[in-house]
């Protein structure tokens, strides 16, 4: 081709040659210059338009790889449906759940008429303040009528038609019992952070939004629990207690299948609550127990060889002058009985005499142990702290028969499954998920020791001078130890406890009853083995926290049975056969 | 000549290459976000369905509660339940059957000596 254009200029038999004027001459040249446009335009119109396809491609492209929207909107629907786990029991029963709720919000700039908007209110909310209303009104700045709607009370906001009400979405927590948990699984605020019992203390974890699918199991039973609070409840009643308190532990394991507390609260509706009546009895409250330390007396002394369960203590006198005290017991016992008789008569002379015989030093390292100088380590941030005591002239004398020395029922509770567990200390717990082996533990008795105690919590309730007559419910053989203890604060008021362990043969549950101020109930039929009596004034734990642990027993025993081999196979086989 | 054919012929594949795909995205695009529309609607019906799967949930576990169940035996049922001792509780069938010949066989018995 360039030969064939180079002919067009230089001839093959030219001799000559001559300077052609290149721009004048060249074709392609002059259609340029003829052009009207040019060349700068259509290289400025190139370019615009090579940007803008370039411009396109990039933005198709980067769309193209960008994630969906829908991926995002699945995020926050998630966030936004699981602001906290479900709690559930140890059946999978709910216990406590998150529901979508709204707060009213009201701003007074698009209220057109506000004398209509506050008789509204006033109609069908009679409880919000009408003098605040109207002077919120008036600033004119943004605020709340009333948090947590109920579903009528949002329809009743809805139907006023008004555009200045606005529906503010949140997340809320209902507990479909009611106040039977009320205790142990305390309150959210209206930011979801939990304020108190359960809510708080595993706030991060309910919280945790990789288990957010996952509820968090509690070792309770729904079941037993109404179970002791109904029968907790008609003791308050018919003892004309003033509070009570109820734990079924497991002493194998330290799982708190019940916790009740009384007086209650329904958790669904928020109250400021400053009465101390209405604080957890079992885990706050710290009282002198009274005669249930006799057991660890008793335990510490047969485990340390100072006497035998049979061994006979002489000259147990009335009443022991103790420095400026003088020590005594209720009833005239023989100068002569047997250690465990001692615990069976839950006799303060005799017991101690055979803390005398242990000496300070042991008892103390054992009531250490036992946990009894410390606050419990427990999932509930109301723990009560034991009061500080030293050890002076006459501690020993009446720490050996839980006098003078105070501590929550839950502690006692555990130091009780420690003792007959066969010896093994346990932490109580309300975490399902946390397995404990017992063999693992630390041992405070020897499992002889244990089983020589269980006995004689057996025949505390089953002997004839024993102090726990009305706990003996017939399957369960059910052993234990009544304490009867002055109020610290008010001496005229007795905290009486009943601990019990059963089957004790083998125990696997310990269940304590606490009864605060109760009074002697004369109208009460007790069915002494076989024997009906009336009228009675006495006002000692066997004549109501044992009576109404018996009656506990009699009721939740059939369902700790099903669920339990030992009694199964202790009570219901052997029977059949 | 050959040259400057091939020349145009990359030219033009590379051309249509870059205009099908131009015309593909969009509508591979399009399709795609329909489909996410799609799921979009089953997703919020699965949401909507979650919700009132956990509303009745939540409903069921306040009437089945011990409490409540307690209140409706007493409202409209008048019968007086009684505790069980741990002798009448039977883990299967065959014991129960079992123990209800021990019982009969005893009866029996009795008829006989009378």
């Amino acid at each position: 081709m360039k030969n064939k254009s180079n002919k067009n200029f230089i001839h093959q038999n030219q001799k000559t040659f001559f300077f052609d004027d290149f721009l004048e001459t060249s074709p392609k040249q002059k259609k340029i210059n003829k052009s009207k446009i040019s060349e700068d335009r259509l290289y400025i119109l190139f370019s615009v338009f090579f940007s803008l396809i370039l411009i396109f491609s990039i933005s198709i492209f980067s769309i193209s790889i960008k994630p969906s929207d829908f991926q995002e909107y699945k995020k926050t629907d998630q966030n936004s449906l699981f602001l906290r786990r479900d709690i559930v029991d140890r059946n999978d029963q709910l216990i406590a759940s998150n529901i979508n709720s709204y707060h009213a919000a009201i701003k007074p700039s698009l209220i057109k008429n506000k004398e209509s908007f506050i008789i509204n209110i006033k109609l069908n909310f009679p409880e919000i303040s009408l003098a605040e209303l109207k002077k919120n009104l008036e600033n004119k700045k943004y605020f709340y009528l009333k948090k947590r709607l109920t579903e009528v009370e949002k329809n009743k906001l809805w139907s006023f038609g008004e555009k200045g009400i606005i529906f503010e979405p949140y997340q809320g927590r209902v507990y479909p019992h009611g106040q039977l948990f009320s205790h142990v699984l305390g309150q959210t605020d209206d930011d979801n952070y939990g304020i108190s019992g359960i809510e708080k203390f595993f706030d991060k974890d309910l919280k945790n939004i990789k288990k957010k699918n996952d509820p968090l199991f509690l070792t309770l039973d729904t079941n037993i629990q109404f179970l002791i609070k109904t029968e907790l409840k008609k003791a308050m009643h018919d003892f004309n207690a003033k509070a009570a308190g109820g734990l079924l532990m497991d002493v194998n394991n330290g799982e708190v299948l019940s916790l009740v507390s009384l007086p209650d609260y329904n958790l669904n509706i928020r109250n400021d609550i400053s009465d101390l009546k209405y604080m957890n009895q079992i885990t706050k409250g710290v009282y002198e127990l009274g005669s249930v330390f006799k057991t660890f007396t008793l335990a510490l002394a047969i485990e340390e060889n100072i006497l035998l369960p049979d061994t006979i203590v002489e000259n147990i006198t009335n009443k022991v002058k103790c420095s400026k005290y003088t020590i005594g017991d209720i009833h005239k016992f023989p100068e002569k009985l047997s250690a465990e008789d001692i615990l069976i008569r839950s006799s303060n002379i005799g017991s101690l005499m055979i803390g005398r015989k242990i000496g300070e030093e042991k008892l103390k390292n054992f009531l250490k142990n036992l946990g009894f100088l410390k606050p419990i380590n427990f999932e509930l941030e109301e723990i009560g702290k034991p009061l500080n005591f030293n050890w002076e002239q006459c501690k020993l004398e009446t720490v050996s028969f839980g006098h003078g020395i105070t501590t929550t029922p839950l502690q006692a509770a555990a130091a009780y499954a420690a003792i007959t567990n066969g010896g093994y200390i346990i932490n109580p717990t309300l975490n399902l998920q946390k397995k404990l082996d017992i063999k693992n533990q630390k041992s405070i008795i020897s499992e002889k020791t244990s089983n020589q105690i269980n006995k004689i919590l057996r025949k505390v309730v089953t002997d004839k001078e024993g102090t726990g007559s009305f706990a003996d419910i017939f399957g369960y053989d059910v052993g234990g130890k009544t304490g009867t203890a002055k109020n610290y604060i008010n001496s005229n008021q007795n905290i009486n406890t009943f601990i019990s362990i059963f089957p004790s043969k083998n125990p696997k549950y310990v269940l304590l009853i606490l009864l605060d101020d109760p009074k002697a109930a004369p109208h009460i039929s007790y069915n002494y083995r076989g024997q009906i009596i009336k009228n009675i004034s006495r006002n000692e734990a066997g004549w109501n926290s044992a009576y109404v642990t018996g009656k506990i027993i009699e009721k939740i025993g059939p369902i700790l049975a099903i669920n339990n081999k030992e009694v199964h196979n202790t009570h219901v086989v052997k029977k059949n056969n | 000549m050959l040259k400057m054919l091939r020349f145009n012929r990359k030219k033009i594949i590379i051309c249509s290459i870059y205009i099908s795909f131009f015309i593909a995205i969009p509508v591979i695009k399009n399709e795609t976000r329909l489909i996410e529309k799609k799921t979009q609607i089953h997703k919020r019906q699965i949401l909507f369905l979650q919700k009132n799967l956990l509303e009745a949930n939540l409903e069921f576990q306040y009437l089945t509660s011990p409490e409540v169940l307690t209140n409706k035996v007493n409202e409209n049922i008048d019968i007086k339940y009684k505790n069980l001792n741990a002798s009448q509780i039977y883990l299967n069938f065959d014991d129960f059957i079992s123990e209800q010949k021990k019982t009969t066989k005893v009866a029996i018995n009795e008829k006989q000596k009378q």
